[in-house]
């Protein structure tokens, strides 16, 4: 080729605009690939982080769950079937006992008063399984009866401000996760925060319901405290179960508060 | 010289015989359940297919050939902008505006045709103009696509992998179509080796381009859509 040719500036600006361009896809496809490599690997990253989330909040739930069934299994155990026990011999007793004898009027009241303690025992159990008031009236009825519980205890003060309507509550399996969470906060309250007054809000953001607790205890340290170590496992499980974010605030000696924001079971599809 | 022009025999050869495989692949896949981005690329292969055979048809012939790519630019446009209707199917604003933009582009097209530039030379506005909206349509594909594509996907990676064709031929070729009428001055025509140069690097690029959509047919071949 002769030299001439070479050195057009219309060559020279040819050579240049296309290694230029060449240049530049070349940048913008590596650019892209290697970015999304990245972001492929931060996915799997986050997905394996999620993966052990669900997984330390289902076992969680099964430890819960064991928990429960172990408790009431020696409810079950210690109170009732003790209870019959006692009055399967008193029945016995009364058989063989002459019914005009005095004896026999004190196995009667006996019995009475066996029958009556384990129907009180059971009671219990089936209230501590599902509050008959959250079954029969609903949840603002169950709060209302725990803040007159927590009240009558003379050790703080609780307080319930409602700000949406009770016909918003449909949902009896979504009340009772309610429920739950403010039974344990309230817990939380009364064994560790040194509280003298509590406030529960329920109330609308938006489509969305807030559940808002609070309470003027010690508080905590959030850098040093981790969630399972302060008892908010089981709240966090619950939360997500109505597909509920959680907001937690605290500082040492600044009180506890905490948010539940979570879609009304009516808009939830 | 006779080594550049071997060279670009033998590249702009094997890129057309390619180019017939991928229209035949693409064509016959299309009745099948291939993902519709790729069915979408039928009509620019087809249309490539039959000008580039045509027009080395009318080269052995010794007959100008240029008209030709009058009227393959046009088509050019038309058929890679519904290639890219369908890839950005969720792009609200392109799909508004399609259609009255590829008019207004097409009008430019045929108007410089006409007015403008000789059937029997290079068509280097519209060639430019054409490969500068191209280049727009791969370089958005990919800044839209970011953080979206799933490479383990064989359908995403063979739309991307065409895109990556489309972005390095049209990119390449691009100052070659620019400055085409410059070549053919008396000056360069004086110098056929920097002509030829120019045009196996083209025939180069637009190689890669045929391997890669092959690679890309290949790939969504084997995946059946539910």
């Amino acid at each position: 080729m002769e030299s001439s040719a070479y050195s057009n500036p219309i060559i020279l600006f040819m050579v240049i605009g296309i290694g230029a361009m060449l240049l530049m896809a070349f940048a913008l496809v590596l650019f892209f690939s290697l970015s999304q490599r990245k972001l492929k690997n931060e996915q799997i990253k986050m997905q394996s982080q999620e993966l052990q989330h669900q997984q330390a909040l289902l076992e969680g739930n099964l430890r819960v769950q064991e928990e429960e069934r172990q408790r009431i299994s020696a409810q079950l155990h210690d109170d009732v079937c003790s209870t019959l026990g006692v009055l399967n011999l008193s029945y016995h007793r009364l058989l063989r006992t002459d019914s005009k004898s005095p004896e026999y009027a004190e196995l009667c009241a006996e019995i009475n008063a066996l029958i009556t303690r384990t129907s009180e025992v059971a009671r219990s159990i089936s209230h501590d399984l599902l509050p008959p008031t959250l079954e029969g009236f609903g949840l603002v009825e169950a709060i209302r009866e725990l803040r007159d519980q927590v009240n009558r205890t003379g050790a703080v003060d609780m307080d319930f401000d409602l700000e949406i309507g009770r016909r918003e509550f449909i949902h009896l399996e979504m009340e009772l996760h309610l429920f739950r969470i403010l039974q344990e906060l309230t817990n939380n309250t009364l064994k560790h925060a040194k509280a003298t007054q509590i406030s529960v809000l329920l109330s609308r953001v938006g489509d969305e319901m807030l559940l808002k607790y609070t309470d003027n205890g010690v508080g905590f340290d959030m850098e040093t405290h981790t969630i399972g170590a302060l008892g908010l496992k089981n709240i966090y499980n619950r939360a997500k179960i109505v597909d509920g974010t959680v907001t937690v605030k605290s500082k040492r000696d600044e009180g506890f508060e905490f948010q539940l924001l979570m879609p009304f079971p009516t808009t939830r599809s | 010289m006779d080594s550049f022009r071997a060279w670009c025999l033998l590249f702009t050869d094997i890129a057309r015989i390619l180019l017939v495989i991928n229209t035949v692949l693409v064509i016959l896949l299309s009745f099948g359940r291939i993902p519709k981005e790729i069915s979408a690329l039928r009509g620019f292969l087809l249309i490539d297919a039959v000008t580039e055979w045509l027009a080395k048809w009318l080269a052995v012939l010794q007959v100008n050939n240029l008209p030709l790519l009058h009227l393959y630019t046009p088509l050019e446009f038309l058929t890679i902008s519904w290639f890219f209707k369908v890839v950005f199917a969720d792009w609200v604003l392109f799909q508004r505006y399609f259609y009255i933009w590829v008019v207004i582009v097409l009008a430019f097209l045929i108007g410089n045709s006409i007015f403008l530039e000789p059937l029997t030379g290079f068509n280097s506005n519209a060639k430019t103009l054409t490969q500068i909206i191209i280049i727009t349509y791969a370089t958005a594909y990919f800044f839209r696509s970011f953080g979206k594509i799933d490479f383990s996907e064989k359908s995403a990676f063979a739309i991307a992998l065409v895109n990556v064709g489309i972005l390095f031929y049209y990119s390449g070729s691009l100052f070659i179509f620019m400055f085409s009428k410059a070549l053919n001055s008396p000056e360069f025509l004086a110098n056929t080796n920097i002509q030829v140069f120019f045009w196996m690097l083209n025939g180069a690029l637009f190689l890669l381009f045929q391997i890669l959509i092959f690679i890309a047919t290949w790939k969504v071949a084997r995946i059946r859509i539910p």
